[in-house]
């Protein structure tokens, strides 16, 4: 032994022996229990040994996607060590262009919330109910998976899987492999999206017109006149980054005006803005329609032209469909005649509540642009009983105006060239096509539930109905689910009949990032990954005349046992199967072979990686190159992050349009034959189908974008005023609500206040229910009530009452809720707005939807 | 007093962190046998905490169904809906309710250091209380390969570096999670635990104190003396 070394223990026995004669008799003791072997091991469970050192160097930035709306926007994270710590827009997208908005700070918050689920539970109270504890307890993902194989097996077992059902929120493209191929494999018709709780019914208008079943991007730095429908682009309506960036240039080129009843963050910043009676959207559209053709502003060489100059659109009057030769539309002057000619500012302006002077404005300075003109649907005008026709009379607009698809007016998507996984139908055996066979639980294509998406009758998705089928056993029993990134016990109007159903579902697995309402309901619970920072998988998106298609990869060390949902738990289930004598989804899996070595996943990662090159290998690889941006291989892809299309190709679609005529349609001979189709499969009429639909329209009219008076739930006696629901820009679509910056920034939505719930009442109806601001308030609509706090706000219409859709969570985490599984903090619109539906679209009704009343508490 | 009885001395101290992280893991039947072996250190240690283990211990050798105890342990530090006791520094440390934070990175930085990482068949935070007390276990280890007379480490600096943690990082949060424990638990299992974690971090403070009681007595750090 050196000296050095001596002299330092014989200073330890030292300190020890001058202090504490505990020590010496604990020493003796300790020798006779470490000679007797009763010491414990050693070995850690958390920590292991490492060669690392601390790290000098500074971070990287690294390419991901924000999902955090509907933008899908490209962005770089900036990783210092396994921590993300910065997030950028990705430079070297030309649909994000660079920008981002104030959502993709808050992944941070999301990734690193303490309240995320970290590993997979299970349920130990077989009681099902809101005030029941669900008694979860953590398992390994090993019994978690053999939990849920087991259930499916049983299934199978005896031939029932179509009572296999798979919910879907919000995804990326990787989607089919769990929501498609495994829910077809397995043998159930269920996999039910949330698509009609977002969207489905601004699709209707375009694709009633244009033959277009999506999402359009507008070319706004082109455009001279911009005219948005309950929509609001900087702050929730898709692009929300680009447009955020280069919405300065637009109101420098064009006029804006925006169409709602409640001063949105893009009406803080427009032109014109036109608070619209709720549910009268599709008046002021035929107007400005009225004024545009009577004005003759319409463009020539979309729409074309009267055959002689002598003639013209005359208020009130009727034209002959021959004296008119249209070029790229259909039915212009049928159009006038039905429903156009009567529809007068006038008329127009009794029906909205906005001045003639301003409807005549908007429409001459509109008609004026043509054809850089844009009319935005956006949810607004369409997500309401009656809202599949006022979709298609806005949208209408940008025929008229020869702004569709045309420089400067609104676009569908440019070409792109990923690629669908392998097709299912080898590996499904007898078992799965009898079960894929059996009617959707969520009921579409019901008489009441035409669901026309693309044409199709009973082809678009009801969300919110599969929460009837699944109460009411109709068409039969769901007995295993399966839900993924989705919160349908909050996030659908009358969430408590998804309490119920859930509760009626004997086994439920809930695949998420924290614990939510849905969650509470289930019997599994599994932690997801998050999807900015810690998956595989990309998403595509459209904006300024380009298309992107940009990845999302792992880029942090997980810090809890997360599993991703599209790739990594489908797979791990496939091999509970495959061990259980199922081996058709591990095998169908398996063909999802790595394009650059040929080689078949051997796991869960292998699987994710390679999935996601085979689905972009079109983008990637120069064998395969076909257009666009062009990368030397898979990793320098991987290190970009985005591929961006070639330049939007305008016109092209200028006669060859989707639609049975393949022009743009006034009158919907598309519609028409989807009507038909869905009438004669029921043995009725298409006067009947709309009947029980809640239209009132008759006849010929069933067939062009026409008005009709709002459905809305409510006596105007009892509840006086119109409820008016909205997205945040910080929260479009959920998932902040456990962020504090989410409390922090909550007056970045116009009228709102921080770390509160608001309802924004106008300053003359508070006065007269003498309410203040402050003041606690009661909202009650004929179907809920909610409590949250006054603001009075000139920003809302007189006669409504607006509340920013986010809040009222009782679980998802101890900031969104006051009470974690108990008290919700603020109120969720969804317990007012009453379950009704557009049900030629499927989509779920959030605007003008109800009446309520409001009390001071 | 001789050098083995330093080594069997915290010898002892290193197998009493890791039977108290073991407590602070999803409890099974093999929890019994943990505490069974944490009362016998305990006793041998002298410790004042080891009346309260042999209450768990009496208490868990009557429990056949560890149903209950899993739900609480859930109720406690895994949640999903809320932990009543935060089993994170973070959760304490930074006062911005996220995890990854200046403290966990504090805490990381001191790991490597140190020689040791996250495993990586460990699913959670770096900052969680297994982590930290097995972090404190590995110290010892440290210093226990460190009174090898054959090498030229320094024992010193690595109780230096416990008191370190424990007055800087651990001891920190320790109160206030134990705290929530105290309050929240309907299990005296984990009423037990949490004393026992009080009273030895207490000890094991006066324990530190003792053995670095003065800066003068400091053995120098130096770049030769650290691992």
């Amino acid at each position: 032994m050196n000296i050095h070394k001596k002299n330092l223990i014989s200073k330890m026995i030292s300190d020890l022996k001058v202090s504490r004669r505990r020590f010496l008799k604990a020493s003796a003791a300790g020798g006779a229990l470490f000679a007797s072997g009763v010491g414990l091991k050693p070995q850690f469970t958390a920590l292991a040994a490492t060669d690392q050192t601390p790290s000098q160097e500074a971070g990287q930035w690294m390419a991901g996607t924000c999902q955090g709306c509907t933008s899908w926007c490209a962005k770089q994270v900036y990783v210092v060590g396994d921590r993300a710590v910065k997030i950028r827009g990705n430079p070297h997208s030309k649909v994000s262009l660079g920008a981002s908005c104030v959502k993709s700070h808050l992944a941070l918050q999301q990734v690193y919330d303490p309240d995320r689920l970290k590993t997979p539970m299970k349920r130990t109270n077989p009681k099902k109910g809101r005030h029941e504890d669900p008694g979860f307890v953590p398992i390994s993902w090993d019994e978690a998976l053999d939990t849920l194989a087991d259930k499916i097996m049983a299934l199978r077992e005896t031939n029932e899987t179509h009572k296999y059902m798979l919910m879907r929120g919000r995804y990326t493209y990787m989607r089919d492999i769990l929501y498609d191929r495994m829910t077809k494999i397995i043998g159930s018709p269920n996999n039910i999206s949330h698509s009609a709780i977002c969207a489905e019914a601004e699709k209707f208008g375009s694709y009633y017109t244009e033959g277009l079943w999506g999402y359009r991007q507008y070319d706004v730095q082109n455009a001279r006149y911009v005219l948005i429908w309950g929509a609001d682009p900087l702050a929730a309506n898709r692009q929300v980054s680009s447009y955020t960036r280069i919405w300065g240039d637009v109101l420098g080129r064009a006029q804006v005006a925006v169409v709602e009843p409640r001063l949105s963050a893009t009406a803080t910043k427009a032109d014109e803005w036109l608070p619209v009676k709720p549910g009268q959207d599709s008046a002021l559209a035929l107007a400005i329609a009225h004024l545009i053709l009577t004005h003759g502003l319409w463009s020539r060489e979309f729409v074309g032209d009267f055959k002689e100059t002598t003639h013209r659109f005359i208020p009130g009057q009727r034209v002959d469909e021959a004296h008119f030769q249209e070029r790229h539309t259909h039915g212009v002057v049928a159009w006038w005649n039905l429903e156009v000619k009567d529809r007068t500012p006038e008329w127009a302006a009794e029906k909205t509540g906005l001045p003639v002077e301003q409807i005549k404005r908007v429409a001459l300075d509109f008609g004026h642009a043509a054809p850089r003109a844009i009319s935005w649907v956006g949810g607004g005008p369409c997500m309401q009983v009656r809202g599949g026709y006022s979709s298609m009379a806005c949208h209408a607009l940008n025929g008229l105006v020869g702004a569709c698809d045309n420089e400067g007016g609104t676009l569908a998507s440019n070409k792109e060239y990923t690629k669908k996984f392998p097709k299912p139908d080898a590996f499904m055996d007898e078992i799965a096509k009898k079960g894929k066979k059996h009617e959707k639980i969520d009921q579409r294509g019901r008489l009441e539930f035409p669901a026309l998406k693309s044409g199709k009758p009973g082809s678009a998705v009801l969300t919110n109905n599969a929460a009837e089928g699944i109460l009411h056993e109709d068409p039969y029993d769901i007995k295993v689910a399966l839900g993924y990134m989705n919160n349908f016990a909050f996030s659908c109007t009358q969430p408590e009949r998804w309490e119920q159903a859930l509760s009626k579902i004997p086994f439920v697995a809930h695949l998420t990032t924290n614990a939510s309402e849905f969650s509470w309901f289930s019997d599994l619970l599994l932690p997801n990954t998050h999807h900015l920072f810690e998956k595989y998988g990309y998403v595509k998106s459209i904006a300024n005349g380009y298309r992107h298609v940009t990845l999302m990869q792992p880029i942090i060390k997980r810090i809890g046992d997360y599993k991703s949902d599209e790739t990594e738990v489908p797979w791990l289930l496939a091999e509970k199967l495959a061990q259980r004598g199922f081996p058709n989804l591990l095998d169908h899996y398996k063909t999802y072979k790595d394009p650059e070595t040929g080689k078949a996943p051997t796991n869960e990662m292998e699987f994710s990686l390679y999935a996601l090159k085979y689905a972009t290998q079109a983008l990637w690889d120069p064998s395969e190159y076909k257009g666009g941006d062009r990368f030397n291989g898979w990793e320098d892809f991987l290190k970009t992050g985005v591929w961006n299309s070639d330049p939007y190709p305008y016109r092209k679609r200028w006669g060859k349009m989707k639609t049975q005529t393949g022009k743009f349609e006034f009158y919907s001979v598309t519609l028409k034959k989807a009507l038909e189709k869905h009438a004669k499969k029921h043995t009725t009429t298409v006067d009947n189908v709309l009947k029980v639909c809640h239209y009132e329209v008759k006849g010929e009219r069933a067939f062009i974008p026409h008005h009709e008076d709002p459905y809305i739930a409510g006596d105007k006696a009892d509840y006086p005023f119109l409820f008016v629901d909205h997205k945040s820009r910080l929260n479009r679509e959920g998932r902040s609500a456990n962020c504090t910056w989410y409390y922090d920034f909550k007056d970045l939505d116009p009228g709102d206040e921080n770390w509160d719930d608001v309802a924004k009442i106008n300053p003359a109806d508070a006065t007269s229910l003498g309410i203040k601001s402050g003041d606690p308030i009661r909202i009650t609509s004929p179907i809920g009530q909610i409590e949250c706090t006054a603001k009075l706000w000139e920003g809302i219409r007189p006669g409504t009452v607006a509340k920013c859709y986010g809040q009222g969570h009782w679980a998802y985490g101890r900031i969104a809720a006051k009470e974690f599984g108990k008290t919700p903090r603020g109120g969720n619109n969804n317990d007012l707005i009453p379950v009704e539906y557009d049900r030629l679209s499927g989509s779920t009704v959030r605007h003008a939807g109800t009446r309520v009343k409001i009390e001071k508490i | 007093m001789n050098s083995d009885d330093i080594i069997h001395l915290e010898s002892l101290r290193q197998s009493i962190y890791k039977g108290l992280a073991t407590c602070f893991s999803l409890p099974d039947t093999t929890l019994l046998p943990v505490l069974t072996r944490l009362e016998q250190l305990l006793a041998a240690f002298h410790s004042k905490a080891r009346d309260e283990a042999s209450q768990m211990v009496a208490y868990l050798k009557d429990i056949h169904d560890y149903t209950p105890i899993t739900i609480e342990f859930t109720r406690l530090f895994v949640g999903p809906f809320g932990q009543l006791a935060p089993p994170y520094g973070s959760a304490y440390m930074d006062g911005t309710k996220t995890m990854m934070g200046d403290s966990t990175m504090d805490l990381l930085e001191r790991y490597q250091k140190a020689g040791v990482g996250m495993a990586e068949s460990f699913k959670d935070a770096p900052d969680h209380i297994v982590a930290e007390l097995e972090f404190l276990s590995f110290l010892i280890t440290k210093e226990l390969e460190a009174l090898d007379t054959e090498t030229d480490k320094t024992p010193q600096v690595f109780l230096l570096q416990q008191k370190e943690f424990l007055t800087h990082h651990l001891g920190l949060w320790l109160a206030p999670f134990l705290e929530k424990i105290r309050t929240h638990t309907r299990s005296p299992l984990y009423q037990a635990l949490a004393n026992i974690v009080h009273t030895i971090v207490q000890e094991e403070i006066e324990y530190l104190d003792t053995m670095l009681f003065t800066e003068a007595d400091h053995p120098p750090i130096n770049e030769s003396s650290s691992p």
